[in-house]
């Protein structure tokens, strides 16, 4: 007989508690319906408006709501701000075009695509919003240029037309979102800054527990970096939004700065904690566990404690190692051999520096989130004695030359193939054609994968025309007046915006809102039901969408041979930079670099996964021996003289080698001419410390320089050499930044196996999930589209 | 009152001008508000700043129109 199951009864409830479906709806999709609700709400009061003010065509604010539009305020704002910025610049220098070269339409059509193409290389120059200005500055050129080059009388007119319908649908996206159950994205901030705390304590808990492995190490590393990018567009967005953000700006700022700090030492830890698992390095691991363990609890405990109490519990654990060092120390004296023992000291200097940043991090992050503890006189002090100058907190968009050179080119034979295809079949819309394939190509310009993403614009191109159709001709005739034209819009409207509210299909709701509003809203002199023009309009869209698909297929593609080694070459010119930069603010620039390298050469969209491995694991291992290399030379560095410590007072850079080596320039017959680097490091034995790490440190820059066999040598021979030198110190040598130099060469040891300049690729690895972009958040992809 | 003003032989519409000046003045009034946190005890502060804005503009636009 079998007993029988019931279901569990729903929990009872009172009557104020809403049923589990609806909280779920409100969880999940409350958000999206809200979004579709503000846009729906102020593409109808734009249009309202527009018609109102007499302006020449309202759909112009309709778009620029769909486009504006996004989930919280302050990127509204944001995006709004550098829209008028870009569309203000690319009017006036359409203005100065028409003016000039009316009349000559080669020459026109030439400065037109010098300028977006200048214009659209500066994009990718920068993130966000700002790359967005430096688009829109560059098409908007186009969309008020070509018609005013055409009807030059009326230039001006064209020119402010445009412009002020662009400022009323910023306006009045900005007031609806502003106003209508408006979202801070203050909270997104705090959220994302939490996260990133929690994970960056787990990650260091396991990293102190066993280590983890090289590929899932990359994926965490690759994670991290993503997150700190969207803290620093969350706070770009909050400078727009509200006063208390404002306040918080240098905060976050700080906050990311110490956390790269501390994420670039804890790589360097992970690795030394993986060489100290081997067997050889038990009695180190033995040595070190009681002492580890009382860390790994704090940062593992389930449930977590308060961000405040683990980060006073890491500070007295901090305390605690400083104690138990010298203890352990003596204890182990006998029992360990020299490897052992300088892993053991590589574990404490690693630790002790890691454990300082971090809790320089805590320190801002709690400032972050408990914003009165910032107004203690103390809590200042402490902030202005931790405070980083600008340069070191501010992101630059760190790539390649090669990448703006070949969204230039593409928007630029875009363009050109566009106009001569216009030029010379007298295609009455082929004004309109250009402008479209002009705009879209320079927006898609600082996407990953464009194609992919002009892919769905089309597709939302392909259904705008369908229902553009049925509203024309089958709605339109019925409807009366401005309340009638709002009823009959909403739905078509409403599909726009949740299409955009979902991030797989933003691209193609963006695609749907803009073009629809294009060939569905009526101009204000009356010429709608026109069939043909319609048609028209349509198979021109078509044909535009469709060349440049074709454009971003074939023109250098995304993820083509040339951007994937340029930008590998890049991340090896990272490390020329670290053996010979002057070291004044090396270390942060380095990193910050470095990180945004690694984040590009990871999104290149496209390669197998076995190149990608590769790609990140070289660009890992340039991280961390960039990372050794720069210590090194702080070490060895020449002592200031006393009397550049005066305030006001900067010294000379100290520099250890030559300047920058060239990187493979001119062609390579004459390059091997070239090589008149000493490679060989001489035999007899170094005179001094700075001599040995010099030669280690050249020797590197040669490798990096012209990534060889022979250069491989000729490092690893420098580095042991260097070892045996400070392995046998001279009397005078036992200052104690020899101990340090010894922990860093040993450090940089486990890195040698890494080296490029194999005959072979070394042996692919497992493959990894290298999806940085799948687990962005949904406000972060619906902002990343035009 | 003129509705236009020629700036370089561009007609400039005074309204705008007028927009630009009760930006102006917003922000001073925006400063005055935090100086004395009043966003603390507002319902809405951005329907307040909106309304103050809304304000400021259209008291000096009827004023120069009227």
């Amino acid at each position: 007989m079998t007993t029988q199951r019931f279901p569990p009864l729903p929990a009872a409830r009172t009557f104020w508690q809403i049923s589990p479906e609806w909280r779920q709806f409100w969880l999940s999709s409350a958000a999206d319906w809200l979004f579709v609700l503000k846009t729906v709400l102020a593409a109808l009061l734009a249009l309202w408006l527009a018609y109102r003010f007499e302006m020449q065509s309202p759909r112009t604010a309709v778009v620029t709501v769909f486009i504006v539009m996004q989930a919280r305020t302050g990127m509204v704002v944001a995006k709004g701000f550098y829209r008028a910025l870009g569309t203000l610049v690319g009017s006036g220098v359409s203005l100065l075009l028409v003016a000039a070269f009316a009349q000559d339409r080669v020459v026109f059509l030439a400065g037109l695509a010098l300028w977006v193409g200048f214009l659209t290389a500066g994009a990718t120059l920068y993130r966000n919003f700002q790359s967005y200005a430096f688009v829109l500055a560059g098409y908007t050129a186009c969309i008020v240029g070509l018609p005013a080059a055409l009807d030059p009388i009326h230039a001006f007119d064209i020119a402010t037309t445009r412009l002020s319908e662009v400022m009323l649908g910023i306006g009045v996206a900005s007031v609806v979102s502003g106003l209508v159950f408006p979202l801070s994205s203050h909270h997104l901030l705090l959220t994302a800054a939490r996260q990133r705390f929690d994970s960056l304590m787990h990650t260091t808990g396991r990293v102190l527990g066993f280590g983890v492995p090289r590929t899932q190490w990359a994926h965490l590393h690759l994670k991290a970096i993503n997150d700190i990018m969207q803290l620093d567009s969350y706070r770009s967005f909050g400078v727009f939004e509200d006063q208390k953000t404002r306040a918080q700006n240098e905060t976050v700022q700080q906050m990311s700065a110490e956390l790269i700090a501390a994420a670039s030492t804890l790589h360097l830890l992970n690795q030394h904690v993986l060489r100290v698992n081997r067997s050889a390095m038990n009695p180190v691991r033995d040595a070190l566990d009681p002492l580890l363990g009382i860390g790994v609890r704090v940062l593992m405990a389930e449930p977590a404690a308060s961000p405040a109490e683990r980060l006073t519990q890491l500070a007295q654990w901090q305390q605690e190692i400083t104690r138990q060092m010298p203890l352990i120390d003596q204890a182990t004296r006998d029992q360990l051999n020299a490897k052992q023992r300088l892993a053991l000291e590589a574990t404490f200097l690693l630790l002790q520096q890691f454990l300082h940043e971090l809790l320089h991090y805590g320190q801002h992050f709690l400032a972050l989130q408990t914003p009165q503890l910032l107004a203690s006189p103390a809590s200042i002090a402490a902030a202005a004695r931790a405070k980083r100058p600008l340069a070191e907190r501010q992101f630059w968009h760190k790539t390649d030359g090669s990448q703006p050179l070949i969204a230039a080119l593409r928007t630029m034979i875009v363009l050109v193939l566009m106009s001569w295809f216009w030029v010379s079949t007298a295609w009455p819309k082929g004004e309109m054609a250009l402008i479209i394939a002009v705009a879209i190509s320079a927006l898609f310009a600082t996407v990953p994968n464009p194609a992919k993403a002009a892919q769905q614009m089309g597709l939302g191109v392909f259904l705008s025309i369908a229902l553009a159709f049925g509203f024309g001709f089958m709605i339109l005739p019925h409807l009366y007046g401005y309340l009638g034209l709002a009823a009959g819009l909403t739905p078509f409207l409403m599909l726009g915006a949740y299409l955009m509210a979902q991030p797989k299909w933003a691209g193609m709701g963006a695609g749907f809102g803009i073009f629809f509003c294009t060939l569905a809203i009526p101009d204000n002199q009356l010429q709608a039901f026109n069939y043909l023009g319609m048609a028209n309009n349509g198979v021109t869209l078509l044909i535009a969408i469709a060349l440049l698909i074709i454009a971003f297929f074939t023109l250098m593609p995304a993820g083509n041979r040339l951007s994937r080694y340029r930008m590998v070459h890049a991340l090896d010119k990272q490390m020329l930079v670290a053996c010979a930069r002057p070291l004044t603010g090396l270390r942060r620039a380095f990193e910050r670099d470095t990180r945004e390298l690694v984040r590009q050469v990871a999104s290149i969209p496209g390669l197998k996964s076995a190149h990608n491995t590769a790609a990140l694991s070289r660009a890992l291992t340039v991280q961390a021996l960039g990372r050794i290399v720069i210590e090194l030379r702080k070490l060895t560095a020449p002592a200031v003289p006393p009397a550049a410590t005066e305030p006001g007072f900067y010294p000379p850079a100290p520099r250890v080698t030559q300047p920058l080596p060239r990187l493979r320039r001119g062609p390579y017959w004459r390059r091997a001419a070239r090589t008149a680097y000493p490679t060989l490091i001489p035999i007899e034995p170094p005179l001094d410390a700075a001599e040995a790490i010099a030669h280690f440190v050249d020797a590197l820059a040669q490798l990096y320089r012209r990534p060889s066999r022979r250069h491989r040598l000729a490092t690893r021979r420098a580095l042991y050499r260097a070892e045996q030198f400070f392995a046998h110190p001279r009397d005078e040598a036992h200052a104690p930044g020899q101990r340090q130099i010894q922990i860093y060469l040993y450090l940089a040891q486990s890195l040698m196996t890494r080296l490029p300049g194999q005959t072979a690729l070394p042996a692919p690895v497992e493959a990894m999930p290298l999806t940085p972009q799948d687990e962005v958040p949904p406000d972060a992809a619906r902002n990343s589209i035009l | 009152m003129p509705r236009e003003i020629p700036f370089f032989d561009a007609l400039i519409p005074t309204i705008l001008l007028i927009l630009i000046v009760s930006a102006v003045l917003y922000f001073l009034v925006e400063r005055l508000v935090q100086a004395v946190d009043l966003a603390a005890y507002v319902w809405h502060p951005a329907l307040f700043r909106f309304a103050i804005f809304v304000i400021l503009f259209s008291s000096l636009s009827l004023w120069w129109y009227s």
